[in-house]
């Protein structure tokens, strides 16, 4: 087959459009002038065409009418991946200008000491290469560049920042749940989310129509090409190539990497470019998959092993004094406003897992529908109608999070895999939690009980035990973990490859553990931290 | 239940909210009137059952009921998009009608199916799922019974407004 390649030597190609990738890129290009190319598996999404006001009636008839809204997420039949049950793993993965960050949470928390001196305390797996003092004043920069909205709460588990814009105000369910879990001595604090809640850096501020997970069409949240590389691009030193799915990263006889080959997207047509540094953002899994299909960087053996994210469930309920009051506009930043960081490092509070859980409330108060929990009321007509209206502003709910530990054989590996449409091998997953985890869970059980026992609420019946499906919080981790010991580990504390030392992997995969947090702000200021790094060493003419 | 005096205060909100929305609103907003409804995968009778049905679960008030909101159109086209369900409802309702429905105390009969187990329990549930589904999901349902007004514009998110509850 013809490979057409560039001659071409790029200073830095970025693989990836993301968080990771685009902060790469765009503190390369804007702060450090350096020239970029990025490769991106998709395309830039039209926000004129999101599907963001369009309510669920208008919905229904669109759909009806044969329309469909962009389609942003990934296609598993486009690009399968194996996952066998009763273990399954969901994989979302969006391919296209800004990656996840399109559709992402939002949910803004920074790592603390408690997460990075964690595994070197427990001594479960390997320690992390760095401590909060490294990451801090590049999470103040993040929250200062992107927009994060916040309270002014600094806590041994959750760090403050003074970049914080001013939070929403809260629902009523959700100071309901704030007072019980305060009377229980469970701090509950302002969620921190990265939307802009004022205007800031040319960005619009949140109009509150809540439907964040269709992709804000006026930008207020922070998505990667918007805030990142939109600006790069207009600095001219951004070259971004769409629809190039990368198969290989290229090692030279130096032992340095050289390319990149990829195949276009639809076309299929095979192509190399070659740089002279490699930074990897393609998210956990496909960076993941991209190394072993590369066969590179891994004299430790430990890229593709200790798969990790949290483990979640969902416990809804009504508050009795807000049953039978008037339905507000509970949209506001779409999910929740409050959060409730983890506590069960203080106190002495004895425990018999490692680590520990944070929890979230999305969806408390009057939302566009009622299906997740009026289908459990008994009966029907009159009765059930006034039972449902009753309930309707009353909603509270909680979901959990906790964190996983990193096992070895949680693994990603591409070893007699089936091939894909461009001849690379698929991943495979394969995923399971511990009796760690179920221990945690017990507690992460109990504490959400006593949350909702202390508001006297009505249970939404569950069963105690139940989790969400595998992957379904989409914070994959560890499958290429920095640390300090180059024989278990991948990358030093500044994402560099110990054995690539011009391959820098910048996304989840380069994590040492999952804690309970959302990781994308930690994704950021990893990424901002190693191209610092990366750009100083250029300077110095060490790479 | 609400009174004509509430039904009105909702109707004064919504022209509200529709002026506030002006302030920004996209092609897509527009509101196009619904096309006239049509049963792709059900037979009329089996449409008239349905529509029987789905008023039962969800019978008119001082706002309208599942029927008055076309929800059985909306199963219709449930069963439409997924015809392995289409086929199990068809059969579902083909049992009911054998059970006399139509010429029988109704209400009688599906208070005896929620509260049985086994296959009659089975079919009052899925009827009443999807009932709920799409009942909640029409204007009638989620705008008018429930009072829900949002995924619109808001220049100001004010929260709980209940003093009592601060």
């Amino acid at each position: 087959m013809f490979t057409q390649s560039s001659p071409e030597v790029h200073d830095v190609i970025v693989i990836g459009s993301g968080a990771a990738g685009g902060m790469s890129a765009w503190n390369l290009a804007v702060n450090h002038g350096v020239n970029v190319l990025m490769l991106d598996a998709g395309a830039r999404f039209k926000r004129e065409e999101f599907w963001t006001h369009v309510k669920p009636w208008q919905w229904r008839e669109r759909i009806e009418k044969g329309l469909a809204p962009p389609k942003i997420q990934l296609d598993v039949k486009e690009q399968p991946y194996e996952s066998k049950e009763p273990n399954r793993f969901d994989l979302i993965r969006v391919w296209g200008r800004g990656g996840k960050t399109n559709i992402w949470g939002r949910v803004a928390l920074r790592y603390s000491d408690l997460d990075f001196e964690g595994p070197a305390k427990d001594g479960w797996e390997i320690p992390w290469p760095i401590r909060y003092k490294d990451l801090a004043p590049y999470y103040d920069k993040v929250d200062q560049t992107i927009g994060v909205c916040g309270g002014d709460d600094d806590t041994d588990s959750l760090p403050g920042s003074r970049f914080h814009q001013p939070p929403p105000a809260l629902r009523c369910g959700e100071r309901f749940m704030k007072r019980s879990a305060e009377a229980l001595g469970i701090k509950v604090v302002n969620q921190r989310k990265a939307v802009n809640t004022k205007p800031a850096n040319g960005h619009n501020p949140c109009h509150y129509c809540g439907a964040c997970g269709r992709g804000c069409d006026v930008s207020a949240f922070f998505n990667s090409t918007d805030y990142l590389l939109d600006p790069a691009e207009k600095s001219g030193r951004l070259k971004i190539v769409d629809n190039a799915v990368v198969a290989h990263i290229l090692l030279g006889d130096n032992g340095l990497a050289k390319g990149v080959r990829y195949f276009d997207r639809f076309t299929k047509a095979e192509r190399i470019v070659y740089g002279k540094r490699i930074i990897l953002g393609a998210s956990c899994v496909d960076s993941t998959r991209i190394l072993l299909n590369s066969k590179i960087g891994n004299s430790s053996g430990v890229i593709g092993n200790y798969l990790c994210e949290q483990v979640r469930f969902h416990i809804m309920g009504f508050v009795p004094e807000l049953m039978g009051t008037k339905a507000l506009n509970d949209d506001g930043l779409g999910g929740e406003h409050i959060y409730l960081p983890r506590y069960n490092a203080r106190d002495g509070r004895k425990r018999d897992y490692l680590r520990g859980f944070g929890s979230q409330f999305w969806n408390t108060g009057s939302q566009a529908g009622v299906g997740n929990w009026a289908k459990q009321l008994e009966g029907f007509g009159l009765d059930l109608k006034r039972g449902i209206k009753k309930r309707y502003p009353a909603l509270v709910a909680m979901h959990p999070y906790g964190e996983v530990l990193p096992y070895k054989q949680n693994r990603v590996t591409v070893e007699g895999t089936p091939k894909d449409r461009y001849g690379i091998p698929i991943s495979r997953i394969e995923y399971s939690i511990g009796e760690n985890e179920r221990k945690m869970l017990n507690e992460m059980y109990d504490m959400a009980e006593s949350v909702f026992k202390g508001m006297k609420a009505e249970m939404v019946p569950f069963e105690r035990g139940t989790i969400d499906p595998f992957g379904s919080a989409i914070h994959e981790h560890g499958t290429c973990r920095m640390g300090d010991d180059p024989k278990r580990s991948a990358l030093n504390g500044f994402n560099q490859m110990h054995d690539v030392r011009n391959v820098f992997v910048v996304d989840g995969s380069s994590f040492t553990t999952a804690s309970e947090k959302n990781p994308t702000i930690t994704i950021l200021a990893l990424a901002w931290r190693a191209t610092d790094y990366l750009a100083q060493q250029m300077r110095t003419g060490n790479l | 239940m609400s009174s004509r005096r509430d039904l009105l205060q909702i109707g004064a909100a919504l022209t509200a909210t529709a002026a506030g929305a002006q302030e920004h609103s996209h092609p897509s907003d527009k509101e196009t009137a619904p096309a006239k409804k049509q049963a792709r995968f059900f037979k009329p009778a089996e449409m008239d059952l349905l529509a029987k049905l789905v008023d039962h679960i969800i019978p008119r008030s001082d706002t309208p009921g599942a029927a008055d909101a076309q929800v059985h159109y909306y199963i219709d086209w449930q069963c439409f998009t997924s015809p392995r369900r289409g086929a199990q409802l068809r059969k579902d309702l083909a049992w009911i009608q054998k059970q006399k429905f139509t010429n029988s105390d109704q209400v009688a009969l599906l208070t005896s199916w929620s509260k049985s187990t086994g296959e009659p329990r089975r079919i009052f549930q899925t009827i009443k799922d999807l009932t709920i589904d799409g009942y909640y999901g029409t204007k009638e349902g989620l705008q008018l019974e429930l009072g829900w007004n949002a995924n619109t514009f808001v220049r100001e998110f004010k929260g709980c407004t209940h003093k009592e509850h601060a």
